[in-house]
């Protein structure tokens, strides 16, 4: 909890524009984010680059995110996803719309609910093995079908056509992978 | 018309963000429409979600990452200055075409109404003078300063755009490395202050608070030095800032003229060589066309009068003008 308390402090600060709150939230979260990043992409290079762009829009648009919903962790990791994703589906010309700044407020800087239990990155990093056998005691073939939607980000369509299944099946596999990811996290009290 | 329960049944992939457009278009009118939705429930499962990247096996980004990120967010300050700079040149030329037009209505008043563009640009102009009459920018004086730690925690940040054109990100780091400075100082601006974000701003600003410390009363009470040391070292910072800031820019314009002059040099340059190796090309390529032209009239003449010639000695009777 300490540390999440330190990481709202570290977020007021880079509002306040201190740079080196900055270098302590860069310390604290490359690994999680660049790891994300990397897997969606997967050229190293372009990876570095996206995961450059997303410090640069953490110490832009910190005021965009609400510090009353203190779920810092997932607001970063959103927003290096969705930043991840959209580099993708430009290099597929699946996005044609022009980056700009409204652009990257609507759709690229996510919007937590405070409704949301918030998640501590000490005690999440502290889980790591359990998450990880939370996920690996999904069956291969929910294991795929979570990894094309969250990491690839295709549509519940497209990954039925993509695997040519039927769209009920994938959208079967998505809730019951999901739900089951979220059980076994809940027996071990992580969520 | 979707129901409650297909609301449900579309959470994880609502959290997962693949849901397909016309489903996600439900959705969404779903909870235009005022339906009660399971915000918790969604909630739950954006965070589940969020967990997954942590089953993958780590990596780190490359060290010299962190340079770069410094690197870009020191450029865009660049970028942000560069604009504020250009933004305030405008502003004052806008201002000073604001008072001619004002002189001259001043003078058709009884005749002509001012324009309406005029009056729209008025309250703009108002906004930037009070941006313009922001201490943190323009003053110096020590009776105008604020003191951060008692009036107000946030006053060295309180204007975010300022911070962003004058800081460079990471550079307390460099700078620390570099200077060294009295520890006793710096116990006392935290013991005023308790706020961890004055060492930030510290290695600049102990510099100037030495020159001011020679000229401090030895009666002052223990509190109002360290109100005093405060002071100077906002002066100092604001000093510090204002040169560092005006030296950027002055470097900047410079470095700019520079490469224009060298720039246009060079296409000079170029256009002048081009130019002669055309004309020395011309030259040559007329005197031989003219020599050449020279000989065929030569031979022409020379071909004329002896075929002439020969025609007369074989015909007594031929005229030359006949």
């Amino acid at each position: 909890m300490d540390t999440q308390i330190a990481d709202i402090e570290l977020f007021q600060k880079i509002s306040n524009r201190d740079s080196k709150a900055l270098e302590s939230l860069y310390d604290r979260y490359s690994p999680v984010l660049y790891t994300l990043v990397k897997r969606i992409v997967v050229d190293k290079e372009v990876a570095e680059e996206i995961l450059a762009d997303i410090f640069v829009i953490i110490w832009q648009k910190s005021s965009m995110f609400d510090i009353n919903s203190g779920n810092l962790y997932s607001w970063l990791i959103n927003l290096s996803r969705n930043k991840a994703l959209d580099f993708i589906r430009r290099e597929k010309s699946l996005i044609t719309d022009e980056y700009n700044d409204e652009y990257e407020n609507v759709f690229i800087i996510p919007t937590i609910s405070t409704l949301i239990p918030s998640n501590d990155l000490d005690k999440t990093f502290s889980n790591r093995e359990k998450i990880y056998s939370a996920v690996h005691n999904l069956t291969e073939a929910q294991q795929y079908v979570l990894s094309l939607a969250y990491y690839d980000g295709l549509t519940e369509s497209e990954i039925a056509k993509k695997l040519n299944i039927p769209l009920l099946t994938v959208k079967s596999k998505i809730r019951v992978a999901l739900n089951s990811v979220k059980e076994n996290l809940a027996k071990e009290e992580i969520q | 018309m979707i129901d409650e329960q297909k609301v449900i049944g579309m959470l994880q992939a609502k959290a997962l963000s693949c849901l397909d457009a016309d489903e996600n278009k439900e959705l969404q009118d779903f909870i235009d429409e005022g339906h009660v939705f399971p915000w918790d429930e969604l909630g739950k499962f954006q965070n589940v979600a969020s967990l997954l990247p942590l089953a993958l096996q780590l990596e780190l980004p490359d060290a010299e990452l962190k340079d770069r990120v410094a690197l870009k967010l020191i450029k865009l300050s660049e970028q942000l200055r560069i604009q504020k700079i250009l933004e305030e040149d405008k502003f004052e030329v806008e201002e000073e075409a604001d008072e001619n037009i004002d002189e001259f209505t001043n003078i058709q008043e009884p005749f002509v109404e001012p324009p309406i563009e005029i009056e729209n640009e008025e309250p703009v102009v108002e906004d930037n003078l009070v941006d313009q009459l922001n201490p943190e920018e323009t003053t110096f004086n020590l009776d105008e300063v604020v003191l951060p730690g008692y009036e107000s925690v946030e006053t060295p940040n309180t204007d975010a755009e300022e911070s962003l054109t004058i800081e460079s990100p990471f550079e307390t780091l460099i700078d620390e490395s570099e200077i060294d400075y009295p520890q006793v100082e710096e116990v006392e601006i935290s013991e005023v202050l308790n706020e961890p974000e004055i060492p930030h701003y510290e290695n600049t600003a102990q510099l100037v608070g030495e020159e001011y410390s020679e000229s401090k009363p030895a009666e002052e009470s223990e509190d109002s030095n360290k109100q005093l040391d405060l002071t100077k070292k906002s002066v100092a910072e604001k000093m510090f800032r204002a040169i560092e800031q005006d030296f950027d820019s002055l470097k900047f314009q410079f470095e700019e003229s520079e490469r224009k002059t060298t720039r246009g040099l060079l296409i000079a340059y170029v256009i002048i060589a081009v130019l002669l190796a055309l004309l020395i090309f011309s030259f040559f390529k007329f005197s031989s066309d003219i020599n050449t032209l020279n000989n065929e009239v030569k031979d022409l003449k020379k071909k004329v009068s002896s075929s002439l010639y020969d025609e007369q000695k074989s015909n007594p009777d031929y005229h030359f003008f006949s």
